[in-house]
């Protein structure tokens, strides 16, 4: 059910807690334990390698399926003044989730705007209203040009950009997107990149999959590893700093470092710091502050996805694993 | 979202090639071979078979045995041991004067007149009959066609004898105008009632156009199977369940948009086999006796065949089994209703089969629109069609919806 709770304060739109799933196939979970939230305006990567659960994810996150353990809560987005609170799960993911799946989800006999017109006729029954929806989404899209043309003639940019438009079109709050610049040139990829940018901007929370890490780097404010239904890892903007600490192992404080309880790596003259959030670094340059004897040099830098995805999946022990 | 969804299911069958092939052009093109196969008439078969008639003695029934099987169609040599000629030149047709001699060779029987036939024939004594030696190339059907002839001309050569004997003809009469006044002693055209009728029954348009359009519209199962597997295949169907709308309205949309396409398909079949096909054929166009019955038919025929066919598509999951099961089961249909064999020359057992095939009652529904029958004559039918098809519907949208829930992002 929809529930109205005090996540609506912090613009919690979707949450899990302890979320489980097992296909009927499987003697194992898909799923499990999964918890997080997911706020307005979000974009949230999720990331892992295949099988790892990203897709059934996905699907139980739209309520395709149904998890065997847990829950999942969609939150009325509180910045549209239309929301009926009393919708229920189905009822609300209709309403306000639309899907890009990687695959072109359309009719390839079509031309754009016919495509649009079917689609937006399944959301919209107002006629009129479904006229102002075709141009905007045409418009948000760049599609204007090839609205005339067969959907199965059209380049694979245009066709990932008619695969969002299509989803668009749907005035959705939310959007889960699934490897949405495969198989495209870099021109095109970073059109979609900035076209998704401006939705982001506009407050659209976006649900993001991909293998392309510079993009998710590029795009999401947070992004989850999964692994074997699990998720082993989270990672927001701004917090995957690294402190590398090289020192003079003879002159060194040891208290300092049992006080980081950080993970040595390099041996003993280097340590490798990672950050979870800006109180840990403000607690941890506090200690070193006061323990500067025997520091030779510090140097402060930010992982990149790909390296935590590395790190991750691996077998490199430098990431630490934190609740989202 | 209706008109939207027509529009869709439309220009998608417009554009495969395959799906219009099998909607319009096969049966078109069914229509007129079969409409040419059975146009043939009898009086056409009779004509092609070629008959030497002989005699071991010399008989005087040899010359009229050869006008009456003549008379029936048969084309006919007459062998005696000084000549051969047509039986044509015993009537004086000069056109026939001389039997063709690649026409004797070739002749599909030889009929031989036992010697003694002449007191066998009124008085039954001794053994003269009558020897049929077919040749390997005759069919069974030429052989029982040829034997039912023979023993017509024979009963003729019998009352020919009779009144001969009983001195019926006159002294003056060729035996031309004894074998004219036979023929019309042993009509019984006069006896045959609602010839009318009959003759609506047995035009070959009415059989095979009625039976190659019901093979088209049931064949609606390959555009609707292939879209569906396409709609699961590319996520556009995980995509739908997202939107505001329930599966079974997404469902009875999509069938109701079939249903329009099969009335547009319906509708120019009709056309084509109604006006175009006998044209072509040189057979007579077919007239629509009860007009108000066969627009209703076509309701509940597209009724059945859309359930049906949406039976089959929701329980296929790839393009071969669409194509197995979906036209596999059709052409087993086809063959079973009637449709490549006229029932009546079927097994009791094959033709009691028949009458449960859905498309059997679609053919004979539509032949009773055409023939003019009566609502309540065509009741049954209708009544099998409904039910047929809410069951198909019913099973359909309970396998659909169990598979588009197990449906999840790829």
């Amino acid at each position: 059910m929809v529930e109205q709770t005090n996540a609506q304060e912090v613009n919690t739109v979707i949450q899990t807690e302890d979320l489980s799933f097992k296909y009927p196939s499987n003697d194992y979970y898909s799923l499990e334990a999964v918890s997080l939230k997911i706020k307005q305006g979000q974009c949230l990567g999720i990331i892992g390698p295949n099988g790892a659960g990203k897709s059934t994810l996905i699907s139980v996150l739209c309520g395709l399926l149904i998890p065997a353990k847990g829950g999942v809560s969609y939150y009325p987005n509180t910045n549209n003044k239309n929301n009926n609170h009393k919708l229920s799960l189905q009822a609300h993911i209709k309403k306000h989730v639309a899907l890009i799946p990687q695959e072109y989800a359309f009719y390839p006999e079509l031309t754009v705007q016919q495509n649009l017109e079917y689609f937006i006729a399944l959301s919209e029954p107002k006629r009129s209203a479904r006229q102002a929806l075709l141009k905007r989404s045409l418009q948000q899209c760049q599609l204007e040009n090839v609205a005339k043309q067969k959907s199965d003639s059209l380049s694979g940019g245009y066709k990932r950009r008619l695969n969002i438009a299509i989803a668009l079109s749907k005035s959705p709050d939310i959007i889960f997107l699934d490897e949405p610049t495969v198989g495209i040139d870099p021109i095109s990829r970073q059109e979609i990149i900035n076209l998704l940018e401006q939705l982001k901007a506009q407050g659209k929370t976006l649900i993001y999959t991909s293998h392309m890490l510079t993009e998710v780097e590029q795009l999401c404010d947070e992004v989850i590893l999964l692994e074997q239904g699990h998720i082993i890892a989270c990672s927001q903007q701004g917090n995957n700093m690294v402190l590398t600490l090289e020192y003079f192992a003879e002159q060194i404080n040891h208290a300092l470092l049992a006080q980081l309880s950080l993970i040595v790596v390099g041996g003993q003259t280097r340590f490798n710091l990672n950050l979870v959030d800006i109180n840990q670094l403000q607690q941890t340059f506090a200690l070193i502050a006061v323990n500067m004897q025997g520091i030779k040099s510090i140097h402060f830098t930010q992982n990149s996805i790909e390296q935590v995805y590395f790190d991750a999946y691996c077998g490199s022990k430098t990431v630490e694993v934190s609740k989202c | 979202m209706l008109i939207q969804s027509i529009k869709k299911e439309a220009i998608i069958i417009a554009n495969d090639l395959h799906s219009l092939a099998v909607l319009i052009l096969l049966p078109i093109t069914f229509m007129l071979i079969m409409t040419l196969a059975m146009g043939e008439k009898q009086q056409d078969l009779v004509n092609k078979v070629t008959v030497n008639i002989s005699s071991e003695q010399d008989s005087q029934y040899l010359a009229p045995l050869a006008l009456y099987l003549q008379s029936s169609g048969l084309s006919v040599n007459l062998i005696t041991p000084n000549k051969t000629s047509s039986a044509g030149a015993l009537v004086g047709n000069k056109d026939d004067a001389l039997g063709n001699s690649s026409d004797i060779n070739n002749a599909d029987v030889n009929l031989t007149i036992q010697a003694g036939f002449q007191d066998n024939l009124l008085l039954r004594q001794g053994q003269g009959k009558l020897s049929l030696d077919f040749t390997d190339k005759s069919s069974p059907q030429t052989r029982l066609m040829v034997v039912e002839l023979v023993k017509v001309a024979l009963s003729k050569l019998k009352l020919h004898a009779y009144m001969q004997d009983v001195g019926d003809f006159d002294d003056n009469l060729t035996l031309a105008d004894k074998v004219t006044l036979v023929n019309k002693s042993a009509s019984v055209n006069y006896l045959l009632a609602e010839e009318q009728q009959e003759q609506i029954f047995s035009a070959p348009t009415l059989y095979s156009i009625p039976s190659w359009l019901i093979f088209g519209l049931y064949f609606i199962v390959l555009p609707i199977s292939t879209t569906l597997i396409k709609e699961k295949e590319n996520g556009t169907l995980v995509r739908i369940q997202t939107y505001p709308i329930s599966t079974q309205y997404y469902f009875f949309n999509k069938a109701l948009s079939y249903s329009v396409v099969s009335l547009f398909q319906w509708f120019l079949l009709s056309c084509v086999g109604l006006l175009c096909v006998p044209w072509l054929t040189g057979q007579d166009i077919l007239v629509i006796n009860n007009p108000s019955l066969y627009l209703v038919s076509a309701f509940f025929i597209i009724f059945s065949a859309i359930g049906f066919a949406f039976l089959l598509a929701s329980l296929v999951s790839t393009f071969e089994q669409a194509i197995v099961l979906g036209g596999g089961i059709n052409i087993l249909l086809a063959a079973l209703s009637g449709f490549m064999v006229p029932i009546d020359i079927m097994p009791s057992a094959l033709a009691t089969i028949a009458t449960f095939s859905p498309m059997y009652w679609s053919a004979d529904l539509l032949k009773q629109g055409l023939a003019g029958v009566s609502f309540a004559q065509a009741l049954p039918n209708i009544l099998l069609l409904s039910g047929f098809g809410s069951l198909c519907f019913i099973s359909a949208l309970i396998i659909f919806k169990n598979k588009t829930r197990k449906l999840s992002w790829r």
